[in-house]
């Protein structure tokens, strides 16, 4: 929309993130009062001792260990795979395109499933789950893309089949391992790891997700003109002088690292990726320059969000953050469907 | 221009904001981690040394410089077996007992003085705010995405303990586990003589039925769990199985799993039905459906009415209440045995 100021919106955007961020912090199943919050973030940050410290309290530790990894967990995730869902759609030139639309997801599930039913991948350590889900997801990334290119150079309608062709069997042999599981905990930890979940947010693993998420977006947002052409298609992109393959394959590979970590940590997290970059283009436009910084900040506001509702809405009890993204994502996005029309690259619809 | 030059170009663009993310991700590193040792009291006397898991299934050496004065207990067997050496004053939460029924009647009394008493297992935060210096439970409580990991707790100095019986890679799971648990509690808690004596009492129990039994035909016994399309079976390598076993009883053991069928022709003397903590109070319910179905009255412990229902707390990882499931156990193999001792007197 061209009377709104793009940039007015990323700040505006910006400073809801962090209003929502503070009040996040207020959340969970022992009510702190803000002056203990303020004065626990102040201690943490201008204290000599470094935060993970032992002794420091029961509430420095509710604040620094528990709520601010799970916050900035969330954050990134949401940013992460908002921008990766906006690339996703690029690069297979399709709105339905998700993050997890090229097995990406049936890949991770698989890892995950062997792991929790099969025990497979336990000397990774604790999180051995998120470690094979992580493997999965990389594999099946790397799968499509060879199967894409056998025969002639992947483009986007190769790509799609590849992904669901894979996607599809690994789906079957996930269901096989379940079917034939005897065990009602594992199943019930698949499904659970399945929904999402920031529960397990670690400081260790944020300082892989949190640069690796910002330097991703960071990529991405450079790239912001190819992308632009890969909504034209391949041959007016060759006419412009770009050859959109082994572009495409850099940015499936990018997104799969990030995915890939970001289902590690977090589980699966659906609709994020699909919904936020449609919502942004409804007000902001499909240019990548704007698209994929605003849909960083709207991904990030949505997950913290709902993961504040999935921790606050039925009490001493965590709903999984996914299916809270999907009940307040659905409605909304049938909404901006009905009501507004907005352009997917050149087109109306 | 190559696609990797042209992207490098395009990246080249940004390359002052990725240094300045760069710094500040270190920055933020050394605020979390810098400069951080576990301070280790080394002039303190050693007051206890256990081997219990991390999360990660590994063997652990645990250092106890004074007994855990703030406990927080996770499941019946946790709870009671700190009842049972005199500790309810040491405990500030005692989570993951059903109902205050299924306790001993014995510790029933200090069970309800322990100030928080929940089925539901607290989450992480609500566990900190107790400020305990001990968590007994078992693996699955220690989890990232439950109440987090063994290392969390023991980074901020709190102890950690789960029963060996508990471990997924189990393969064999034996009475010495549970006296083990017993016995290591007793040294946590400086309760030694109280937990032989728990442990001596088992050990007399089983002597004691051995001797009773040893030139009786073993019955024929099948110990399982109805689950919802299959019946699982309780092997020689469970607890419920080397229970059995030791109290004369002649296992039937058929696997992972028994059909219907299969249960027909095994033709089992005794049944013991393991039912846990969602079907304690409809358990009779359970073995109705055996002996109402029609397809099973030529099985023998259907005819003659031999089908025990066999409380979980009592055959798995059950520590102190193995005395429980020894009797229990004892008793539905041999029905006379108890009865003979009440008439000649105690054993």
């Amino acid at each position: 929309m061209a009377h709104i100021e793009k940039k007015l919106l990323v700040i505006g955007l910006l400073l809801i993130l962090v209003v929502e961020s503070f009040w996040f912090l207020g959340i969970g199943s022992v009510p702190l009062k803000w002056s203990q919050i303020y004065e626990t973030i102040n201690h943490g940050i201008f204290s000599a001792e470094p935060i993970v410290a032992p002794g420091q309290g029961a509430v420095h530790d509710i604040i620094w260990l528990l709520r601010m990894p799970r916050l900035l967990l969330a954050a990134a995730a949401g940013a992460g795979l908002a921008v990766c869902g906006a690339v996703m759609q690029a690069i297979v030139k399709n709105p339905l395109a998700d993050p997890y639309i090229l097995g990406i997801s049936s890949g991770a599930s698989l890892g995950a499933t062997l792991s929790i039913l099969l025990g497979v991948g336990m000397v990774f350590g604790s999180n051995f789950i998120g470690v094979c889900a992580f493997l999965g997801a990389l594999s099946v990334s790397v799968l499509v893309l060879l199967l894409a290119n056998i025969g002639s150079n992947a483009n986007s309608v190769k790509l799609l089949l590849a992904g669901m062709a894979l996607n599809t069997a690994c789906s079957a042999i996930t269901s096989f391992i379940v079917y034939f599981a005897n065990t009602k905990d594992g199943i019930q930890t698949v499904v659970f790891w399945l929904m999402g979940s920031f529960a397990g947010a670690k400081w260790e693993e944020l300082f892989f997700i949190l640069p690796l998420t910002l330097l991703s977006i960071l990529f991405f947002f450079s790239q912001y003109r190819i992308l632009d052409i890969m909504l034209l298609g391949d041959q007016t992109a060759i006419t412009l002088g770009t050859d959109l393959h082994r572009y495409r394959q850099v940015y499936l590979l990018g997104t799969s690292l990030l995915v890939g970590f970001i289902v590690a940590a977090a589980g699966m997290i659906g609709f994020v990726g699909l919904i936020v970059p449609h919502i942004i283009r409804a007000f902001a436009g499909s240019n990548h320059k704007y698209l994929l910084p605003l849909s960083a900040l709207t991904g990030g506001i949505l997950l913290v969000l709902a993961d504040s509702i999935g921790r606050t809405m039925i009490p001493r009890t965590e709903i999984p953050v996914g299916i809270i993204v999907s009940i307040i994502g659905a409605p909304g996005f049938i909404y901006l469907i009905a009501k507004m029309s907005y352009g997917f690259g050149g087109d109306k619809r | 221009m190559s696609t990797a030059l042209f992207c490098f170009k395009e990246v080249s663009e940004i390359k002052p904001v990725i240094l300045l993310l760069f710094v500040l991700s270190f920055f933020i590193a050394g605020c979390v981690f810098s400069n951080y040792e576990e301070k280790l009291s080394i002039d303190q006397p050693v007051f206890a040394e256990v081997e219990t898991y991390n999360t990660k299934g590994n063997p652990m050496h645990a250092v106890f410089m004074r007994p855990p004065r703030r406990v927080v207990a996770v499941w019946q067997n946790s709870v009671e077996t700190l009842l049972a050496l005199g500790l309810k004053d040491h405990i500030v939460a005692a989570l993951g007992v059903p109902y205050p029924e299924c306790m001993k009647e014995e510790y029933r009394a200090d069970y309800e003085s322990i100030p928080l008493r929940q089925f539901k297992v607290l989450d992480t935060e609500n566990i900190l705010m107790l400020q305990p210096d001990f968590i007994l439970a078992w693996y699955s409580t220690f989890t990232d995405k439950y109440t987090r990991s063994t290392d969390f707790w023991n980074s901020r100095g709190i102890h950690t303990y789960m029963a060996k019986s508990s471990m997924p890679n189990q393969k064999l799971r034996v009475m010495e586990d549970e006296y083990q648990y017993i016995l290591d509690m007793g040294k946590i808690f400086g309760k030694e003589n109280e937990a032989e004596k728990l442990v001596s009492q088992m050990n007399k129990e089983i002597r004691f039925v051995q001797r009773q039994t040893q030139n009786r035909i073993k019955p024929r016994t099948i110990i399982v769990e109805l689950q919802k399309d299959h019946l699982m079976v309780y092997g020689k390598n469970t607890l419920a199985g080397d229970i059995l076993t030791r109290v004369n009883g002649a296992l039937v053991d058929t696997g992972d799993t028994i059909s219907y069928e299969q249960m027909i022709d095994a033709d089992p003397e005794v049944i013991f039905l393991v039912v846990s903590e969602e079907s304690y109070t409809s358990a009779g319910n359970l073995v109705q459906r055996f002996y109402n179905n029609p397809a099973l009255q030529d099985i023998s412990a259907v005819k003659n009415h031999r089908i025990y229902i066999t409380p979980l707390f009592m055959v798995y990882s059950s520590a102190t209440r193995m005395y429980d499931g020894i009797r229990l156990m004892a008793e539905g193999l041999y029905p006379d045995l108890y009865k003979e001792v009440s008439a000649v007197g105690t054993h």
